[in-house]
């Protein structure tokens, strides 16, 4: 369903063991075991595995400028703290645990918000003016029979328009109601894993992602027409 | 019709975060209330919208128009390209941390003492910078009174007190043996100091405290407490110094003070090490009024200064008169402790000279230095000090025992102290 396919935490909610007990682990704990056993290149497996996920969170948190390093600081946490991952928790709630954490510090300390957060690919073609930024849409989220529809011109450019609109409206968002409705939404993470990677109780998680929908859907009507983004 | 669901309720419920049962309702209640309809139509309708927003992470817009294997070999070179160079990035900096780690232990092994070690280092510099400013607290600061308005209680052991102007600052320099840390303030004979005094300089004064240790016949050994300091100084009428002038165990010690902060100096007198052994005198400047002027008590305060002309614009200290100190032994120099004596203003002041000679202070006291700052006058009628008989030395600490008493703004502690004091070095 998602686009982001997670595996850590579907072998979690499977009741597959995460850690190193016994039964068959997952791929990305072995990685993580061979982590822990001091292999420098199942971490760079590792990396390459949580890379655009993480990138895609972060730029959204803290923008492009500073993503790139906050994504360093969170792979270097990881690879630090390893040794001490248990696999009480699933190994992707946890990853993305740090890096939350990294960007609320990084708030924190810089008491700003990105004004607009661009994915860095989009940035970089618009740049080099390339062809066009004209639309972003994964192909696993909206389907071959959208993805045919979105070879029409005026549909591909009604899906920029929305898509530039809801990433303004995101960027207005508090930290917390963006990361939220990202983790959610966007990530596939269930409310019980926010919780837990937000440091918050199910219930907050559940008003702060009514509220970041309710926002969001506030500001696509006051910037677009209903036809433009109802389906 | 039956009452709507909570929005956040409805909120989860969409994305199926409800129980089965709870679920039922809502799903029946939906089905009956247009409003919670629109809402969860509105819900879904974000929810969709968001999740579009994974494939800008894919790759640009341009990729949809390309054939499917050329956009995935596009894609995947930008994803090659930044996760190259990410790993590049990691591995220099873990090569480095690994490199910091003793002996070669990973990561595993940064846990314990190895995690804990800088902030044992830390919490110990914060010790030493505590134990250090504690240590610094009792040590005088000349700039610590000079940039502080506010009334201040630093004790101060030697060294310099400097009083910024429009400040009166008064306190008692209080010994831990008061016997053997018997110092007396002296002005310049009288003569001098009502000649300063006319020339409307700002002066001080500090009562000196017999303490009854009179060694011998000789009145120039007799000892003294010192008991009070006091400058006052006039935030219209700048000040170019004040100076003060300490006795100790015949001893003279003097203050000097600069010329734009009117500042006193007290200097101990002694070897740095029997300073630190047997005297910790502390001059707790407790009150600092800035309106106020003129003298707290008579004898005991020289107030009012006016800035001589061509130096009140000095910067740099100069060596003016003293106003009179309690002119304890002098019945003459009373008269320069007065209050409104010094007025006059526009003639530079002279250096105010020491009462006793240093060379006699020095053998009375076992050779202890004299500071060098006093300047001496030989021919300073305090010569004849030593012709000072006891009794007048009685009525000189009667004389001073009223004047704390009658000083107005001293603590009930300063009062106290001066009382012990009082008690303790009465003969």
């Amino acid at each position: 369903m998602y686009w982001w396919r997670r595996t850590g935490s579907a072998a979690a909610q499977a009741g597959e063991p995460v850690a190193s007990g016994v039964g068959p682990l997952t791929p990305e704990m072995e990685l993580v075991r061979r982590c822990q056993n001091g292999e420098r290149a199942a971490f760079e497996e590792l990396v390459l595995l949580y890379q655009q996920r993480l990138l895609a969170y972060l730029n959204r948190l803290v923008g492009p400028e500073m993503a790139e390093d906050l994504l360093q600081e969170t792979f270097l946490r990881v690879w630090r703290a390893l040794p001490a991952f248990r696999g009480e928790s699933s190994f992707d709630t946890w990853v993305f645990r740090i890096a939350t954490n990294l960007a609320r510090d990084f708030a924190r300390r810089r008491k700003v918000r990105p004004e607009i957060l661009v994915p860095p690919v989009a940035a970089a073609d618009e740049a080099d003016g390339s062809v066009s930024n004209l639309d972003g849409l994964a192909l696993d989220a909206v389907g071959t029979a959208e993805r045919d529809a979105r070879h029409l011109p005026e549909e591909a450019i009604r899906q920029r328009e929305l898509r530039d609109n809801l990433e303004q409206a995101l960027a207005e968002l508090s930290q917390v109601h963006r990361a939220t409705i990202l983790l959610h939404d966007l990530f596939g993470f269930r409310y019980e894993e926010i919780a837990e990677i937000m440091h918050c109780p199910v219930g907050t998680v559940k008003s702060r992602l009514f509220y970041a929908r309710a926002s969001i859907r506030q500001m696509l009507e006051r910037r677009l027409p209903a036809k433009e983004w109802i389906g | 019709m039956r009452r709507c669901i909570n929005p956040v309720e409805l909120s989860a419920w969409v994305d199926g975060e409800v129980s089965l049962r709870r679920s039922r309702v809502i799903r029946q209640h939906v089905e009956s209330c247009p409003l919670c309809a629109a809402e969860v139509a509105g819900l879904q309708r974000v929810r969709q919208a968001v999740r579009l927003l994974a494939g800008s992470e894919t790759g640009s817009g341009a990729d949809l128009w390309m054939p499917g294997q050329q956009a995935q070999r596009r894609q995947g070179r930008q994803a090659s390209v930044e996760s190259q160079r990410l790993l590049k990035r990691l591995r220099a900096e873990l090569t480095r941390e690994q490199a910091r780690v003793v002996w070669g232990r990973g990561p595993r092994m940064r846990t314990g003492w190895s995690r804990a070690w800088p902030a044992a280092a830390c919490a110990l510099l914060l010790v030493a910078g505590i134990v250090g400013s504690l240590r610094e607290s009792f040590r005088p600061d000349s700039s610590e009174l000079a940039d502080s308005s506010a009334p201040t209680s630093q004790p101060v052991v030697g060294g310099d007190v400097q009083v910024a102007p429009a400040e009166l600052v008064t306190g008692s320099l209080v010994t831990a043996q008061a016997q053997s840390y018997s110092a007396v303030s002296r002005t310049s004979e009288g003569t001098e100091s009502a000649e300063g005094a006319e020339r409307g300089y700002s002066g001080v004064t500090a009562a000196g405290l017999p303490t009854g240790e009179d060694e011998g016949s000789d009145p120039r050994r007799v000892s003294y407490t010192l008991g009070e300091v006091k400058l006052t100084t006039d935030a219209t009428q700048m000040p170019e110094s004040g100076k003060l002038a300490l006795w100790q165990d015949g001893t003279l010690a003097e203050s000097r003070a600069s010329a734009r902060a009117a500042a006193v100096t007290l200097h101990p007198v002694g070897s740095p090490e029997e300073e630190e052994d047997r005297v910790t005198g502390e001059l707790a400047a407790g009150v600092a009024e800035k309106d106020r002027e003129g003298p707290v008590a008579a004898g005991m305060t020289v107030a009012n200064s006016r800035p001589a002309a061509g130096f009140a614009d000095s910067p740099d200290p100069v060596p003016v008169s003293v106003a009179a100190i309690a002119a304890l032994s002098d019945p003459a120099s009373q008269l320069a402790a007065k209050p409104g004596n010094g007025k006059t203003p526009g003639v530079r002041p002279a250096t105010v000279n020491a009462v006793r000679p240093a060379s006699e202070s020095a053998g009375a006291t076992g050779g202890k230095k004299v500071s060098g700052k006093a300047t001496k006058n030989e021919e300073s009628p305090d010569e004849d000090e030593g012709e000072r008989s006891e009794h007048q030395y009685q009525q000189e600490h009667e004389r001073y025992a009223a004047t704390v008493v009658a000083d107005p703004v001293e603590s009930p502690e300063e009062a106290l102290i001066k009382r012990v004091l009082l008690a303790t070095t009465t003969p």
